[in-house]
């Protein structure tokens, strides 16, 4: 969602730390592991006060307490019991934000790619592509929901257009930045146009594509959970909304199924991480990890 | 000198109204529905979006108004409780390395999963929909403004002290300038966060705001209205952010994304 971190950190000159300390040590590693130790730490202490306050929520007889807040051991226990509902919405999630990521990252990079090469293409496109930004694209999601009345479509349609917008900016941003000097010497070896592009347009593009599809992919299932809640028949919405109109003995399934959608768009976050480290080790940031 | 830099301005202006113009002449035109076989009673013309507006302008407004509102309040709170956040763990080191990664976590989740959840806690009232905003709005501040406390340039940072620079003289002329670009892109994310936010929240729990007027819309299949909702959901969101943007210019001129977008 930061697109417009990519500028301030890449074009603009308040240099991320890393320019700082040149290759990362093995310490480095060490501080990565402790910090994960600690984030634990700081989860298994909110789950407990979760907990605490769940159970006294439910002792103080607040009304619908389960509703409000069902407790943690609870909700694990309902995730086990109702496994494969919950598979089976999870899979409808979260494949159509994956297939809707995939879309908007063919798209996306297609976009960025055509438009780069020609100067008016780029200038009659590019502002849409800044305005994507600035309007709250996901809010189509229903209306597309009624229009089609298909929400396998929608579903596509949504996840596909927000995703776009991060990573057909941020992959023209790659595109265009790359070094003067670089693009001089490929010339003065006489490199075709073509091998320009794949030996160092397109390398040098990657980490700001990643940096673009590090923030589509959570918001892919944004745009599930969206269509879902607004109208859909399937899905971990979908769970969400039924659940919390069945009654109190759907409390607990009301929180399981918000507790795995909130998961799963960390899960999608992270996968785009660990894809970018696996793709792009020479990163100076993953350098010597 | 004058004189050529309008010219260029409206050079480079020219190439995105033809698109403009282009693409809405086509939907206008039929084109777009043939294609992709639309029926125009339910992707409407822009015509009949435009008449939808003119007849309901009144009404209309006021649920931009109302969004606005929830919107505006949920990004101000949210936005500030993640300068806070930021500004605490940037002090505390041994905090910050199990906090910031939750907070990261919070970031990548689809916060508005809680739509319901707020709307069962606070009932039709605009809490409703703060509350949801509040909590999508934080973690990108926080995590921005982080990212902007903790990269001060040491050096810079040396020099200050050398001058014998207390704390506090640090802290306002050095780290919290050098964390404004950063501070920015977090405000220019939480703009839209905060419009989607409102907009979906109040499909679940709420009187008035273009979400609850597009929803309307929607059951009755009046969907020119709900195009018109979206067209004005689209447009809070530019004027927003071009503010924030017109803000952003003022206060850094100095930085290097800025430059040569003086105006």
């Amino acid at each position: 969602m930061s697109r417009t971190a990519l500028t301030s950190n890449n074009s603009g000159g308040a240099a991320p730390p890393l320019a700082r300390g040149g290759a990362p040590s093995p310490s480095h590693l060490r501080q990565a592991a402790r910090s994960s130790g600690s984030a634990l730490i700081v989860v298994a202490a909110l789950v407990v006060i979760w907990e605490v306050v769940a159970v006294a929520m439910v002792a103080a007889e607040v009304p619908s307490a389960e509703t409000k807040l069902s407790a943690p051991h609870l909700i694990a226990q309902r995730i086990v019991d109702e496994a494969p509902l919950i598979a089976d919405n999870l899979r409808v999630t979260a494949t159509g934000a994956l297939i809707g990521l995939l879309g908007g990252v063919v798209i996306g990079v297609a976009v960025a790619l055509v438009i780069a090469q020609t100067r008016f293409l780029e200038s009659a496109v590019y502002p849409y592509i800044i305005g994507g930004q600035m309007i709250p694209t996901i809010a189509l999601a229903p209306i597309i929901l009624v229009a089609t009345r298909n929400p396998t479509l929608t579903r596509f349609l949504v996840a596909t257009s927000i995703t776009f917008f991060a990573v057909s900016l941020s992959t023209l941003k790659g595109l265009k930045s790359t070094s003067h000097g670089a693009l001089e010497l490929m010339r003065s070896y006489n490199a075709s146009r073509l091998q320009v592009y794949r030996r160092l347009r397109i390398p040098g593009a990657l980490p700001f594509f990643f940096a673009g599809l590090k923030i589509a992919a959570p918001l892919a299932v944004v745009g599930e959970i969206v269509v879902e809640l607004t109208g859909a028949n399937s899905g971990l919405g979908y769970t969400i909304l039924v659940s919390q109109y069945y009654g109190p003995n759907y409390a607990t399934l009301f929180w399981a199924a918000m507790v795995i959608t909130l998961l799963l768009g960390v899960l999608f976050y992270t996968a785009a991480v660990v894809l970018e480290r696996v793709l792009t080790p020479w990163q100076p940031e993953f350098r010597g990890q | 000198m004058k004189h050529s830099m309008v010219a260029q301005r409206a050079a480079k202006m020219l190439p995105p109204i033809l698109l403009a113009v282009l693409v809405v002449g086509l939907w206008q035109s039929g084109v777009f529905h043939r294609i992709f076989s639309l029926q125009e009673f339910t992707v409407a013309y822009p015509d009949a979006i435009a008449r939808a507006i003119g007849a309901e302008a009144e009404d209309l407004v006021r649920h931009m108004g109302y969004t606005f509102l929830e919107a505006a309040i949920g990004f101000a709170a949210g936005s500030s409780l993640g300068f806070i956040a930021a500004f605490i763990l940037s002090e505390i080191p041994w905090a910050r390395r199990g906090i910031l990664p939750v907070i990261s976590g919070l970031a990548a989740m689809p916060i508005i999963a809680l739509a319901p959840l707020m709307a069962l806690y606070f009932g039709l009232g605009i809490m409703s929909k703060v509350a949801v905003i509040v909590i999508m709005t934080f973690p990108p501040m926080a995590v921005t403004t982080f990212k902007g406390l903790t990269s001060v340039d040491p050096d810079l940072e040396d020099l200050m002290v050398s001058y014998a620079a207390g704390t506090k003289d640090v802290l306002f002329r050095l780290r919290l300038v050098w964390a404004l670009p950063y501070i920015f892109t977090g405000l220019k994310l939480n703009v839209t966060l905060s419009l989607i936010g409102a907009i979906i929240a109040e499909f679940f729990a709420a009187r008035s705001g273009l979400g609850f007027r597009m929803s309307y819309a929607l059951d009755t299949f009046d969907m020119p209205v709900a195009w018109a909702t979206m067209g004005l959901a689209a447009l809070l969101g530019v004027a927003w952010y071009q503010l924030v943007a017109y803000v952003e210019r003022r206060s850094i001129p100095w930085h290097v994304s800025m430059r040569g977008q003086a105006d």
